[in-house]
C-alpha cells in the first residue's frame, strides 16, 4: 500500500463530506507520507476559502503529526479490532482491484474524545502515469 | 386542344409560340404564386450575416420548406382546407410528439391504465394501492393524501407509474442528479434491467412483481453475478428541447446495492431528484460536484478512465460495499451508482458521474458503517 500520492479532494470538499460535523472537529487527509506536510490549495470560492489555521481546515501528515506531536492514540480494544478488520477487508479489496491510491480520512474531536475514519478518493487506477507523477514528487 | 389554345394566345400578343406541359406550367405557376422570393440587392462577401448565420440559414430553410406540396405532405390535408381548418388543430398535427397528441388526437387519446404501486410509507390497510399512470409526483402524492387523482405529466411515465419530472430549463440548471433520477425510473431503462433481474430481486423474468420494495428474506448474493455487465443506455428528452443520453454502468450490482441501502429505486431517485452544482476548487482532478437537495448524496465527476477501471471491476467491490451495507466494519466511502450523463445535439458533451452517501451526521448517528466512532484515550492523560 502506497500512500504517497497527489491528493484529489479539496479543502471544500472534505467540508462537503463531512458536514454537520462542527469546527470542533479536526480534519486529517492522511496518505501516510511524512513530507506532505503543505495543505491542500486555498479554495477560490470566498465562501468556501478556510484559512490552514482555522479549526476546520484540513490538514495534511504533516499537520496530523503537529497536531498530535507524534504521540500514538490508543483506541479500546473493542475499537481497535473492528478497525483492523474493516481495514484488512478494505484493503484487500481496494488491493484485488489495483487501487493503491487513496485517502484516509480522518475527523478528530477533541472535547468529545471521537475519532471518524473513511477511506476516501480510491477510485484512481494506478497507472504508469500515476507511477511517474509519484515518483517526481517523493 | 389546350396546346393550341396556348399558341393562339401567345401568338396573338406577339410571342414566340412555345409548346409548355401542362403539368410543367401549373408548378411554374404554383412556384410563382407561392414561393418567389423577394429579391434583395447582393451583399458583400465580406459584409456581417444579416441577423446572424443561424437565423439567415434558417430562415432559408423555411423559405424552402414552405410551399404547398410540403404543407400538404405533412398535414395530409389539400392547401384549400387549412384556411377553414382551427389553429389549433394545425398545431397538434406539428408538434404531435410533444404535446402528446396526434393526427388521431381527436377524442383518441389512449388513456392511461392503472398500476399496482407499493406504497412504503403506508400504514396499516392493504400496502397494495391503485394509482394512475398519468400524475405528477406520484409516489409523493401517494405518501401524503394516499387520494388517486390524475395529473397531467410532461414527461414519459417510468416504472410503475412513476416518473421523476425534469426541470423546464434542464440546460440551465444542470441537474444532472435529476436526469439520472429519471433515467432509473423509466421504462426503457426497467426494460433492460428486467431480465438481469431473474434470480436476485425477481423470482424469474416472468414474474409480475416489479422489485420495488425489496424482500429482507431473499438474501441477494452478489458472488453469483458473473463478468462484466453490459451498459443499458437511456434516452432522455427534456421539455426545454434538449436531448440527453445516460449510460448506466454496471446496473445490476448498483441496482442491488441500492436495494440494500435504500429500500428500492424509488427510493434513491426521491432523493436523488434535485440536486444542485457544488462548487468547490482546490482539487486536483477539477471535477465538478453536486449535492442532492436532501443532503444525503454527493455527485462527483470522474475521469473515464476511472469510470471504466470501476466498471470493469465492480464485482468485489459491490461485495464488499454489500457486507458493509449488512453491518460489517468497513471504511470504504459508499458508491451507490455509476453513470456516463451526455448531453446531445449541437454542443454534445459527456461527463463520468458516481454517486456516493454524504457522510452526515445524522448517518453516523443511525450507525452507519462507512465511519466508525472510536473512543480514544490520550496518552499521559
Amino acid at each position: 500500500m502506497r500512500f504517497w500520492c497527489f491528493p484529489m479532494f479539496s479543502q471544500q470538499m472534505f467540508r462537503n463530506l463531512l458536514n454537520g460535523i462542527t469546527d470542533d472537529w479536526q480534519i486529517f487527509d492522511i496518505k501516510g507520507a511524512a513530507h506532505r506536510n503543505m495543505p491542500p490549495a486555498p479554495s477560490a470560492d470566498p465562501e468556501a476559502s478556510t484559512a490552514p489555521s482555522s479549526p476546520s481546515a484540513v490538514k495534511w501528515d504533516g499537520g496530523f503529526v503537529e497536531t498530535f506531536g507524534a504521540l500514538p492514540k490508543v483506541l479500546k480494544p473493542v475499537d481497535h479490532e473492528a478497525l483492523e478488520l474493516a481495514l484488512k477487508c478494505d484493503l484487500h479489496v481496494l488491493r484485488e482491484l489495483g487501487l493503491v491510491d487513496y485517502s484516509l480520512l480522518m475527523a478528530f474531536h477533541p472535547k468529545a474524545n471521537r475519532i471518524r475514519l473513511a477511506i476516501i478518493d480510491f477510485l484512481q487506477p494506478y497507472t504508469l502515469n500515476k507511477q511517474h507523477l509519484c515518483s517526481a514528487s517523493g | 386542344m389546350f396546346d393550341s389554345m396556348t399558341n393562339e394566345v401567345n401568338s396573338a400578343r406577339g410571342l414566340l409560340p412555345k409548346v409548355i406541359a401542362r403539368g410543367k406550367l401549373t408548378r411554374r405557376c404554383t412556384d410563382i404564386g407561392f414561393a418567389m422570393p423577394k429579391r434583395d440587392r447582393a451583399r458583400s462577401l465580406s459584409a456581417p450575416p444579416k441577423f446572424g448565420i443561424q437565423e439567415e440559414q434558417k430562415c432559408k430553410d423555411e423559405a424552402r420548406s414552405l410551399d404547398d406540396s410540403s404543407l400538404e405532405s405533412l398535414l395530409h390535408v389539400g392547401v384549400p382546407r387549412l384556411a377553414s381548418m382551427d389553429p389549433r388543430n394545425i398545431l397538434k398535427r406539428f408538434y404531435a410528439s410533444l404535446v402528446g397528441e396526434g393526427k388521431n388526437d381527436a377524442g383518441d387519446i389512449e388513456q392511461p391504465g392503472c398500476l399496482r404501486v407499493i406504497s412504503a410509507t403506508s400504514t396499516g390497510g392493504d400496502p397494495l394501492d391503485t394509482w394512475p399512470v398519468l400524475c405528477a409526483e406520484p409516489r409523493r402524492l401517494l405518501e401524503s393524501t394516499g387520494q388517486s387523482e390524475t395529473y397531467s405529466l410532461s414527461v414519459p411515465c417510468g416504472v410503475q407509474g412513476m416518473a421523476i419530472p425534469l426541470p423546464g430549463s434542464l440546460a440551465q440548471t444542470d441537474d444532472l442528479g435529476a436526469v439520472i433520477a429519471h433515467a432509473l425510473l423509466s421504462l426503457q431503462h426497467w426494460e433492460q434491467l428486467r431480465p438481469r433481474l431473474a434470480g436476485h430481486c425477481l423470482v424469474d423474468e416472468l414474474d409480475d412483481d416489479l422489485c420495488v420494495a425489496h424482500c429482507p428474506e431473499r438474501p441477494i448474493d452478489f458472488a453469483s453475478i458473473d463478468g462484466e455487465e453490459s451498459v443499458i443506455r437511456i434516452a432522455v428528452q427534456a421539455p426545454d428541447g434538449t436531448r440527453w443520453q445516460v449510460e448506466a454502468l454496471a446496473p445490476l450490482r448498483f441496482h442491488l446495492l441500492r436495494h440494500l441501502a435504500f429500500g428500492n429505486d424509488a427510493n434513491f431517485c426521491e432523493m436523488l431528484r434535485r440536486c444542485r452544482p457544488h462548487s468547490t476548487s482546490g482539487g486536483k482532478s477539477k471535477g465538478a460536484f453536486w449535492k442532492s437537495e436532501c443532503g444525503q448524496l454527493m455527485l462527483k465527476e470522474v475521469r473515464a478512465a476511472e469510470a471504466s477501471h470501476l466498471a470493469s471491476k465492480a464485482g468485489p467491490f459491490a461485495v464488499r460495499l454489500a457486507e458493509a451495507l449488512r453491518g460489517e466494519p468497513s471504511l470504504l466511502c459508499e458508491v451507490f451508482g455509476l453513470f456516463r450523463v451526455g448531453r446531445l445535439g449541437k454542443r454534445p458533451s459527456t461527463r463520468t458521474i458516481i454517486i456516493m452517501r454524504r457522510v452526515t451526521v445524522q448517518k453516523w448517528e443511525m450507525g452507519s458503517p462507512i465511519y466508525h466512532n472510536f473512543e480514544w484515550k490520550n496518552i499521559g492523560t
